[in-house]
């Protein structure tokens, strides 16, 4: 059903009362139907006032403050909002009242409220010419005025750029001179950006003005008629744009993409053609395909978080990645990897849980209008992507949604991904092995090195030897020279422990220093033993110390010692070396110690295998 | 009413003014319909432009008497 016709039914709805319904029809009709320029208009202006009518409070307040009439944009932005699950208060400030529009606003308190800064630059020069110094002057200094203003009011900025509409009488390739609309319009807007302050996100209008097309986001006849320069297009459009930069200000972008296998990643079925038969590379269709890949991968390495949602046999779905060269996504790049024959809503369901990300965050692609028609109903909140026909559009389709838009990228985001991607696939492998520890650890392929101490480690083991606390048997802050001397001591072993698994690499994780005891000759005392908590409860500590056993016979030692001494956070250790099949020797409070007769002595199981 | 022309303008000016109980006849105004103020005329132009696809030149909304004049502006653009 069109987007007019549930807007007439909606209508109808509500006069007999029943809003709220009313409102759960148009959103759904939004998300699931494309609306034109007008009907998103009319979706907006009805919206405006049935929100109010529904008893719905907005959950972000909007002013859009502009030098050009901003009611179409605002009508628009409140019906992509609405479609997203978002009610808006949106406020069209009276046309170039900049300064005295945010001077009026009252300090926000409680819920978000944003300042859409809209510039036009026929405001400051008659098209074509080159304005005054005093006005580029004059211009700056009005914005500035307004962020100090927002600034104090509480209020966060989107600050939009300049534009220019056409090249002006230099002609196309003289337009970017001084004075020529193109040059002014690049100099005012790096002058605003580089005055930006903090927090104030910003609205490149000319990126997204020049992917419509200035000639059909652009209209002259609009500007003379009523000071709106955008053509219906061009509103709806930057409506998107502001919605985006609105939401990554207030709630950040979208954290998740949800992928579809057959026919999203690849061509063909690959139950059906295998997975060196599906499509990938090497035709037109198969590079679409490839190039989708590449960019879900740039995505990833962002700090987009990947997951699969595919109906297909598991064994079928993850062979082209593990055999076909031409894949450019690995299963590693995925942080749930759901393949089976139930519904994908649960599937997303699942991977929601396993990464511990809420669906809010979701956005799902399928070339499949069924499976997405299925999401869209049953999960309300996840953002489903219309997918055209054909997959040369795929990238486009997953850019234009906006989804992902952020007003900064942090290293922390890059990172996230792959600490999702490693974290999900460790619980995962914990699931499939059917609560089995055993069958778990296995399964982790984990690869412990054992070294001695030397020189480049130095540091790192006196690092740990100074900061663990929780897995310390003895918590002894050795200065770095006592090290040195126990390292270099002949009789003596001190061990450096690093461990890796399937999905990462740990670095060196554990530290143990081994003195020869000064009344026993045959006593291997182990003087330090610490490891890191991230390594713990996978029979590291088992692997570390069969290791520490091994080279202590090589030496000649017949007996080790081990000792805890209380600390407040080392209880976690308390029993250990009695675990390891010491007998205990010192039973105190403060201090335990456990002899261990190495004649006959075999070690507990370890599912840690040493490093090649 | 027999032109259906007039009919689709109706249809628009129910949809963009919300009400469904307008009745559009040649000799309709801008007075008799609610809402209807410079901003409101432009959505309303807009939406016809959408509807019909077609485009209006500036100067050829500026002063349209009624609705029959509409519809006949939109008939000779089809």
């Amino acid at each position: 059903m069109s987007v007019t016709q549930v807007l007439r039914d909606a209508r109808g709805l509500a006069k007999g009362g029943h809003t709220a319904e009313a409102l759960e029809q148009v959103r759904t009709a939004l998300r699931s139907t494309p609306a034109s320029p007008g009907e998103l208009d009319r979706a907006g202006r009805w919206l405006g006032r049935a929100l109010e009518e529904g008893g719905i409070a907005p959950a972000v307040e909007v002013h859009l403050v502009g030098q050009f009439t901003t009611s179409w944009l605002g009508t628009a932005l409140q019906a992509v909002a609405w479609r997203a699950g978002v009610a808006l208060e949106v406020v069209d400030a009276e046309f170039d009242n900049v300064v005295q529009h945010v001077a009026a606003l009252p300090r926000a308190e409680g819920r978000p409220v944003v300042a859409v800064l809209l510039p036009w630059l026929g405001r400051l020069t008659t098209p074509g010419a080159p304005p005054s110094a005093d006005a580029v002057d004059g211009a700056l200094q009005q914005w500035q005025v307004a962020w100090q203003l927002a600034a104090e009011r509480n209020v966060r900025v989107v600050q939009a750029s300049y534009d220019h509409v056409l090249p002006g009488p230099g002609g196309y390739h003289l337009a970017g001179a001084l004075g020529e609309d193109v040059g002014t319009a690049r100099r005012l807007d790096e002058a605003l950006r580089a005055a930006l302050p903090p927090g104030a996100a910003w609205l490149d209008v000319g990126l997204v003005s020049g992917d419509l097309g200035r000639r059909a986001f652009y209209d002259a006849r609009g500007d003379h008629l009523a000071r709106q320069p955008l053509t219906p297009e061009g509103t709806a459009w930057l409506a998107e744009h502001v919605w985006s930069v609105v939401r990554a200000t207030v709630t950040g972008p979208k954290k998740v993409l949800v992928l579809d296998l057959d026919n999203t990643l690849w061509g063909g079925v690959v139950g059906d053609e295998g997975p060196l038969g599906i499509q990938l590379g090497e035709s037109a269709e198969g590079n679409a395909f490839r190039a989708f890949q590449q960019h879900c991968r740039l995505l990833s390495q962002r700090g987009i978080v990947l997951a699969v949602a595919s109906k297909n046999n598991e064994a079928d779905a993850r062979e082209p990645f593990e055999v076909n060269p031409d894949m450019v996504l690995k299963l590693d790049d995925f942080a749930a990897f759901q393949a089976h024959w139930e519904p994908k809503s649960l599937s997303l369901q699942r991977i929601s849980d396993t990464i511990r990300i809420g669906l809010e965050h979701f956005v799902f692609f399928d070339d499949n209008p069924a499976e997405r028609e299925q999401v869209r109903q049953a999960l309300p909140t996840v953002e489903v992507v219309e997918v055209p026909e054909d997959p040369a559009a795929y990238v486009r389709a997953l850019q234009e949604g906006l989804y992902f838009e952020a007003t900064a990228i942090t290293e922390a985001d890059r990172e996230r991904a792959q600490q999702y991607q490693q974290e999900a696939q460790r619980r995962s492998l914990e699931q499939q092995a059917g609560g089995s520890l055993e069958a778990y650890l296995q399964s982790l392929g984990m690869q412990g090195d054992v070294r001695a101490v030397d020189e480049a480690d130095l540091q790192r083991v006196h690092q740990l030897v100074g900061k663990t606390n929780q897995w310390n048997m003895t918590t002894r802050r050795h200065a770095r020279e006592a090290i040195v001397a126990m390292a270099e001591d002949p009789r003596g072993v001190a061990l450096t422990f690093r461990l890796t698994d399937r999905f990462g690499d740990y670095g060196l994780v554990g530290v143990i220093l081994a003195v020869p005891d000064p009344e026993d000759p045959d006593t291997l005392d182990v003087d330090t033993w610490l490891m890191s908590c991230r390594v713990i409860a996978r029979t590291a500590e088992q692997f570390f110390w069969r290791a520490l056993v091994e080279r202590a016979r090589a030496l000649g030692y017949r007996r080790l010692r081990g000792t805890w001494l209380r600390t407040k956070k080392n209880a976690l250790v308390s029993e250990l070396y009695g675990e390891l099949g010491g007998t205990p020797v010192v039973e105190g409070d403060e201090e335990r110690v456990w002899v261990f007769a190495l004649d006959g002595y075999t070690p507990p199981v370890t599912w840690v295998e040493p490093a090649p | 009413m027999s032109d259906d022309v007039l009919e689709r303008v109706q249809q628009v000016c129910r949809d963009v003014f919300e009400d469904d109980d307008i009745v559009l006849t040649r000799s309709s105004t801008a007075k008799d319909i609610e809402g209807f103020d410079s901003l409101m005329k432009i959505t309303f132009f807009v939406a016809l432009e959408e509807e019909f696809g077609l485009r209006f030149g500036s100067a050829e909304i500026a002063d349209l008497p009624d609705m029959g004049a509409v519809a006949d502006l939109v008939r000779a653009k089809l």
